[in-house]
C-alpha cells in the first residue's frame, strides 16, 4: 500500500511542479506590479490567494521550505492589506515574494534533466 | 464508505482522493466548490457517509457548507472533517460550532489523514448499526425507547443546545489545540452526583431529556463565558473556555443552582430527584502539556474526585414541586410530538 501511495504522490508532485512553472512567471509579474504600485491591490490579493494554495500543499509533496516561505508571504500580505496605510509594507512583501520566487526557481532547476 | 471531498484546489483534491483510496476508501466524489458539493448531495442516489471540506473557498466557504450539510436531516450525524490551512482559533471555533467533527490542518500528513478517515469510518459503521436497530422496532414508543437505550456511561449527544458538541468532536477540538500548541482552552468538569440513582429510576427517554435540560441550564448560566460544552457520560459535563475567562464563580454557581432548581426535577412517583451538581477545580491551559494528548481533559474530570463542600450545588432544599405538570415533562411531550 505504501509503495502505491508513494508512486501516486510522486505523480501529483510532478503535476505540482508543472503548476510551479506557471506560478514562477505569475509571481515575477506580481512582484513588478507591487513594486511599481500598478494595480497593486489586485496583485496583492492574487498573491495572497496563490501563497495560500502553495502553503496548503507544498510540504505534503515534499517541499517544506517552499511551504514555509509561502506561509510568510501569505501572512505578510494579510497584515499589509489589513493596515490602513499598506503601501509602506510593500517592500517587505516584495522581499518575501522574492524569497519564494528564488525557492521555486531552485526547485525547477533541481528538476531539470529528471524524467517526468 | 462513500466520501465527498470539496476543495477549490485541484492538486489537493487529487491528494485527498489518493490518500483515502490507499486507506481502503475508493468511493470518493470530488467537488471544486460548495455549490457543486450541494448539487452532488442533492442528486446522489446513494447518500454520502463522510465529508472532507476545505474552509477557504470562493463564494461559499467550507464553514457555511458544513452548516448547510448539517441542516440536512440525513447528514445530522455524518462525520465532517475540515481540511484546511486556516489554523487560527476563530476559524477552528467557527468550524466546530457549524458542526465539524474533526479538523485537519494543511499541509497534512498523508498517513495521519488516512488514520483520521478510518476513525470516521468506524463512526459511520456505528451510525448505520444504530439506524438499522431503529427499524427493528415496531411502535413509536418502542422506537423512542430504543433510540435512547444506552448505558449510564454513554456520551449522549446533547442536541439543539447552544455550545454543545458531540463528545468525539469535543475531544478532537482539544486534540487539535494540543497538537498546534498555540492556543489552548481551560477546562472545567461538572457532575451530577447521584446520576446512578437517577439513571436506574428514570425511563430512557426521560433520562435523555433530563440530561438535555441540565445541559441547557449549564449553557444558559455560562453563556458568553465558554467556547464549547459536551456531555461525557456518567453524568459528567465538560466545559472548554478561553484562557483567562473562567466561567465559574460564586455568582455563576448560584445562578446554576437556581436554574437547575427551577427545572423541578422529580421521578415518576412525584418524589424529588435531589440533584446535586459537583463542579471540579478548573484546569488552566498549560504550555507544558504533552502535544496530541487529552491530559488536561482527564485532569479536569479527575478533579471531580476532590470536591470540597463549597463546590457542591445541592438543589434539594430548593425543590418545591408545586406544579403537577413539570416544565421538563412538558418539554418531553413536546419533543415526542415532534418526533412523531
Amino acid at each position: 500500500m505504501q509503495q502505491t501511495l508513494e508512486s501516486k504522490i510522486s505523480t501529483i508532485r510532478q503535476k505540482f511542479i508543472g503548476i510551479l512553472r506557471e506560478r514562477l512567471r505569475e509571481f515575477q509579474i506580481l512582484r513588478e506590479k507591487i513594486q511599481t504600485g500598478r494595480e497593486a491591490t489586485e496583485a496583492l490579493k492574487e498573491l495572497q490567494f496563490s501563497s495560500h494554495k502553495i502553503r496548503g500543499v507544498a510540504a505534503t509533496l515534499g517541499f517544506g521550505h517552499l511551504g514555509d516561505l509561502a506561509a510568510i508571504s501569505e501572512q505578510d500580505v494579510t497584515t499589509v492589506l489589513a493596515s490602513p496605510d499598506w503601501h509602506e509594507g510593500t517592500s517587505r512583501i516584495a522581499t518575501s515574494l522574492s524569497n519564494m520566487i528564488a525557492e521555486i526557481a531552485n526547485i525547477l532547476e533541481g528538476q531539470q534533466g529528471k524524467p517526468c | 464508505m462513500k466520501i465527498l471531498a470539496v476543495d477549490d484546489d485541484e492538486i489537493i483534491l487529487e491528494l485527498l482522493k489518493e490518500t483515502v483510496a490507499c486507506s481502503g476508501f475508493e468511493d470518493v466524489t470530488l467537488a471544486s466548490s460548495g455549490q457543486e458539493a450541494l448539487q452532488y448531495i442533492k442528486t446522489s442516489p446513494v447518500p454520502f457517509d463522510c465529508f472532507l471540506l476545505d474552509i477557504q473557498m470562493p463564494h461559499m466557504d467550507g464553514v457555511e457548507l458544513c452548516s448547510r450539510i448539517r441542516a440536512i436531516h440525513a447528514y445530522k450525524k455524518s462525520p465532517i472533517l475540515m481540511i484546511t490551512a486556516m489554523s487560527d482559533k476563530q476559524y477552528v471555533d467557527r468550524a466546530f460550532a457549524a458542526g465539524a467533527s474533526d479538523y485537519v490542518t494543511k499541509p497534512f500528513d498523508v498517513l495521519e489523514l488516512g488514520t483520521r478517515v478510518t476513525i470516521a469510518s468506524r463512526l459511520v459503521d456505528e451510525l448505520k448499526q444504530a439506524e438499522q436497530a431503529k427499524f427493528e422496532n415496531v411502535t413509536l414508543k418502542e422506537r423512542l425507547e430504543h433510540r435512547t437505550r444506552h448505558e449510564v456511561s454513554d456520551p449522549l449527544p446533547i442536541e439543539d443546545v447552544d455550545g454543545f458538541l458531540d463528545y468525539t468532536a469535543f475531544e478532537n477540538y482539544l486534540l487539535l489545540q494540543s497538537r498546534q500548541g498555540h492556543f489552548t482552552s481551560g477546562l472545567i468538569a461538572l457532575e451530577i452526583e447521584n446520576i446512578g440513582e437517577i439513571y436506574s429510576r428514570t425511563p430512557a427517554e426521560d433520562f435523555y431529556y433530563l440530561l438535555t435540560d441540565i445541559g441547557e441550564a449549564i449553557s444558559d448560566t455560562f453563556r458568553g463565558k465558554f467556547d464549547f460544552l459536551s456531555y461525557r457520560g456518567d453524568g459528567i459535563y465538560v466545559c472548554a473556555f478561553n484562557r483567562g475567562r473562567s466561567p465559574f464563580s460564586d455568582e455563576t454557581a448560584s445562578d446554576l443552582r437556581l436554574a437547575i432548581a427551577e427545572l423541578y426535577l422529580i421521578y415518576g412517583s412525584g418524589e424529588p430527584m435531589n440533584v446535586t451538581i459537583n463542579i471540579g477545580e478548573q484546569v488552566a491551559p498549560g504550555i507544558f502539556s504533552s502535544p496530541g494528548s487529552l491530559k488536561n481533559l482527564f485532569k479536569a474530570i479527575d478533579n471531580l474526585h476532590h470536591i470540597q463542600t463549597t463546590q457542591k450545588i445541592d438543589v434539594a432544599t430548593l425543590l418545591k414541586p408545586r406544579r403537577k405538570q413539570m416544565p421538563w415533562r412538558s418539554k418531553i411531550l413536546k419533543n415526542v410530538g415532534r418526533a412523531s
